[in-house]
């Protein structure tokens, strides 16, 4: 933790304070997630990476062990497609495979998010952070079965479309629910009146 | 929840947060002491040793295909015919009798080979044409004597031997490549030499300028002497930040549709 992230740190708390002094509440999601979110980067992500991706490739392992499709290094965060189709794949799974980038940016957004109360935000960030997890082993499971079948040729139509798209897709999914459909379910209906009767 | 209330729970989560994070870093280092100071935080050493690629993926390679299960095989301690099965120590197909192992690792800075050649029909490491394929781009190197010379049976004895390696293919063949290290171990009777070395991938960009060695997406290794495809490193990346920008566009409509929300009538 350097003395300018410290000092950018306060300044932030500082404009975070002044949002809520002022109800500025756009403001205060926007300034606070943003900001969560990097101080986040800078302090959390050197720390979490490596056992996280650690993790994903150990639970990844899990389900290539029960399809015999591919093997788990967890140690190094590597799957390994011994028999892919005319050659033999490692994948490595680092920082912008684990999935930890996706949590922050979720988890930074949620607490700055003026619907839901406490509680119910840390129930949402727990089921989130289950939810981006999963989604992130469904794309690697994906991959790794694309290029056990057809390859090392499909791995960039696996990896940079296939993978992703489906990826993208539960990720927005996510957010529509807990971010946009929220506000349609829990939108109060005002009061209504005819023009002949004002 | 008051606002002010809401700010100090939020207040106080962070602070919690800040102390959190500060501390950790501390506890990581006190456990990664003993690696770093012996391997400069590398996971693989090239030192002889070749212990450190117990834990890499490897597979077997060949030319020419053979298989590992051989049916009706007379055993003459049991008296009956058998079905035989090559395997190695971890319980999978094939050994380094019949085949070559080979293991590929890299990091940011290095790309990593590790090589035990077969036993059978071959005497010596083939260190000819080492080729690097970089998304689809290639870097081509020769494994040799140091100050130059064709590894064969007649040059070590037993033991642990310093090799190079070297560019070929390109305007700088025969140039050590720079910041490379290669050790060759050669075994009791000169068979499954072992050889792991470790190439900088600024050396890939030496030889080949298309080669962008700070975004590699994908490595392979090939080297038709020994072996008839390739093997694989490659990154697997979300692209986050793009995801992430499309998911806090969802989300700041959600918080515009709250900030409305008590202004619309029907």
């Amino acid at each position: 933790m350097t003395a300018i992230s410290i000092i950018c740190f306060v300044i932030w708390l500082y404009f975070l304070m002044v949002g809520y002094r002022s109800k500025l509440g756009f403001f205060i999601f926007v300034w606070g997630s943003a900001g969560l979110f990097i101080f986040m980067m800078l302090w959390l992500r050197p720390v979490v990476s490596v056992p996280f991706s650690q993790l994903v490739a150990y639970v990844c392992g899990l389900v290539g062990q029960a399809t015999h499709l591919f093997e788990s290094y967890a140690k190094l965060g590597v799957l390994f497609v011994p028999n892919a189709k005319s050659a033999s794949i490692s994948l490595y799974i680092d920082l912008e495979c684990s999935g930890i980038i996706e949590i922050m940016a979720f988890t930074a957004m949620i607490w700055f998010f003026p619907v839901y109360k406490t509680m119910e935000k840390l129930a949402i960030n727990i089921i989130a952070i289950i939810w981006i997890f999963a989604a992130n082993i469904l794309r690697v499971f994906i991959i790794c079965m694309l290029v056990y079948f057809y390859g090392s040729n499909i791995f960039y139509v696996a990896h940079s479309i296939v993978g992703r798209l489906v990826f993208y897709a539960l990720s927005i999914i996510l957010y529509f629910i807990v971010f946009t459909k929220s506000q349609i379910v829990r939108q109060k209906v005002g009061g209504f009146n005819y023009a002949g009767n004002r | 929840m008051k606002k002010s209330n809401k700010f100090r729970t939020l207040l106080t989560l962070l602070v919690a947060f800040a102390i959190l994070i500060n501390s950790a870093p501390v506890y990581a280092a006190m456990n990664n002491n003993e690696k770093s100071a012996d391997t400069n935080n590398q996971m693989i050493v090239i030192d002889g040793s070749f212990l450190d690629w117990n834990d890499v993926p490897y597979s077997y390679e060949y030319n020419w295909d053979n298989p590992y299960k051989f049916e009706n095989q007379w055993n003459p301690v049991t008296q009956k015919n058998e079905t035989i099965y090559i395997m190695d120590a971890n319980g999978k197909p094939y050994n380094t009798t019949i085949r070559h192992k080979m293991a590929l690792y890299r990091d940011e800075k290095y790309v990593y080979l590790h090589i035990i050649m077969a036993t059978n029909w071959y005497n010596s490491l083939n260190g000819n044409d080492y080729q690097f394929w970089c998304d689809g781009q290639m870097a081509a190197f020769q494994v040799g004597l140091p100050g130059g010379g064709t590894i064969s049976n007649g040059s070590f004895g037993e033991g642990i031997h310093v090799v190079e390696v070297r560019h070929r293919d390109s305007s700088i063949s025969g140039k050590v490549a720079t910041g490379s290290q290669a050790v060759l171990k050669r075994g009791k009777g000169g068979i499954n030499d072992e050889l792991e070395l470790k190439i900088p991938l600024a050396e890939f960009h030496r030889q080949n300028s298309k080669i962008d060695a700070a975004d590699i997406r994908m490595l392979e290794f090939f080297t038709p002497n020994l072996m008839y495809r390739h093997i694989i490193c490659a990154g697997t990346d979300t692209a986050p930040y793009v995801g992430i920008a499309s998911c806090a566009i969802v989300a700041g409509v959600g918080c515009l549709f709250y900030k409305k929300k008590g202004k619309l009538t029907v």
